[in-house]
Parts: structure tokens; sequence; C-alpha cells
């Protein structure tokens, strides 16, 4: 199995990569959008402003390449604002749409800007073969400005994990072939170590 | 929600870590390397390292003394 991280210039690939690295895998970094059709799961790290970032996708056509990865049926895992690139609008230094699986909007936890920076509980909830020992409330390490806020119904059945701030907002989504976090697995430690082997080992039905 | 967080923070000089008394005796501690380890594995939340040659000297940062740490350990880290 071949697992891709995307560099977009707005991301820490090598935190990531070291994290991956350390479960005993040897990810590749994808640059350009050829090589995003020899890769079997796909990661999208995060850190960055989502402006500028969907400007550089749209720039270097990665933008459709993820879409057809989507489409395909092989499993994406999104990062913080690779999550947040997959609702359909954001408001992050100005308006840009999104990829629009995810029927939600991206907007500020606060105005003015309030940061959540450091480790907050994510409630995970049973459900969408989600394994008994991840199933509960596990802390993790979070950073960011804005949030994925969710209005649908339906799509709130996809959200596995709530993290409360003032209220609660989606920090673990699992949609089709899509798997979001909000929170940083990479830097969380033993638990966040724990979800990205589950991603790894992940088939999507 | 709040928590409870340990955040060790250690001194870095020339790439060594020391420990001096009253800011002053700084003596060799060891590898930073190895004693980042030691705390990840004993579940710090977040580790502080401050270079103590950096405002003396205005030395540039060490990214790739950072990036040697960052390589084994997936732990947050914060650098002055």
């Amino acid at each position: 199995m071949k697992l891709g991280i995307l560099d977009y210039n707005a991301c820490n690939i090598s935190s990531i990569y070291y994290a991956i690295y350390r479960l005993g895998l040897d990810p590749i970094i994808v640059r350009d959008k050829k090589d995003l059709k020899n890769i079997d799961k796909l990661i999208i790290p995060g850190v960055g402003a989502a402006k500028s970032c969907i400007e550089h996708l749209h720039k270097s056509g990665i933008f459709l390449e993820i879409e057809n990865f989507l489409l395909s049926g092989k499993p994406i895992l999104g990062i913080c604002l690779g999550l947040q690139i997959f609702a359909k609008k954001l408001y992050e230094h100005g308006t840009s749409n999104g990829i629009g699986l995810i029927d939600g909007e991206v907007v500020p936890i606060a105005n003015p800007n309030l940061f959540n920076i450091g480790w907050s509980n994510v409630v995970i909830k049973n459900g969408k073969d989600i394994p008994k020992k991840l199933v509960g409330t596990n802390s993790f390490y979070f950073c960011h400005s804005y949030y994925l806020k969710i209005k649908n119904k339906n799509e709130i059945n996809n959200c596995i994990g709530f993290t409360k701030l003032n209220f609660d907002i989606p920090s673990l989504i699992i949609k089709d072939n899509f798997m979001g976090m909000q929170f940083h697995p990479e830097k969380s430690q033993k638990n966040g170590l724990k979800l990205i082997k589950y991603f790894i080992d992940w088939s999507p039905k | 929600m709040n928590f409870i967080r340990i955040i060790p923070s250690l001194l870095i000089s020339n790439g060594k870590l020391v420990k001096g008394s009253k800011f002053e005796n700084f003596k060799n501690a060891g590898s930073p390397v190895t004693t980042v380890a030691a705390l990840d594995s004993q579940i710090a939340d977040e580790i502080f390292i401050i270079d103590i040659d950096s405002y003396n000297k205005k030395k540039k940062q060490i990214f790739k003394f950072l990036k040697k740490i960052t390589k084994i350990n997936i732990i947050t880290i914060t650098f002055v």
C-alpha cells in the first residue's frame, strides 16, 4: 500500500511524516498532481490560511485531482485545514469555495479571534465500524481558530467525535471514504497514533 | 475544558542541554534529543526549549537541531 502526504505549501508535512514513519510505513510526499495517481491513500495535513491554500490548489491543478481521488473511492484523511477544505464555504481571509463534500461552513470560533490551542477532550461515539478501544473520551492536541459548522441534521450523523468548547464542535468526521480530524493526531502522542493506525488499516465500505 | 498541563522547560547552549544555578555556572546536562525522548515517553504535554545563546550571540535559530528532535519524538515543542 502506498500512502501519500500532500504538500500544498500550507502544512506541516514533516511531523505527520515522522508519525507515520514511527508506525512502520514509508509515506510518499506528493507535490505534483501526477503523483496522486500512484497512491492508494492520501493524507492532507493542516495548519495554514484557507484562502491562500485553496488558491494554490486551484493554481497547481491539485484541487480537481483531489475531487477525482475522492470519487475513486480511495480513503482520504484530512487534518485541521485538510478537513476544512472539504466544506462548502470557507470564511477565512475572505470567502472561498471548498470541495463541498460536507454540507457545512468554516467560521471563526468567536469574534474577535479566539484560538483553541492545546489539549482538549474529544468524545468519540460508537458507530461506523469504529473500534471499541477508540470509543470514549480521549484528549487530543488542537491548534485552530476556525471550525466547521454543520447545520444539516443528516450531516451531523457523520460526525463521530465532538469537542466541547463554549459549544460543541465536530472534531472527527467520517463520510464515505473521507475521514476528517480537526485536531492534530500527529502531535497527540499515543491517542493520535492509534487514530492514524486506524486510518492506515481502514477500508471504507 | 481546562487541564493541568505539565510542560518541562529545557535550556540549550551550543546544541547541548545545560543546567545552571541563579542564571550562572551553566553545566552540561546531556543530550537534548534523548532527554526529550525520555520526557515524551513519560507523557509530558508539551516541551519548552530555550536557547540561551540566541539573545547574546545573535545566533541564527537552530532549526536543524530541532529537526533532529522532532524526527524521533511526536510531542509539541515550543522553541524560543
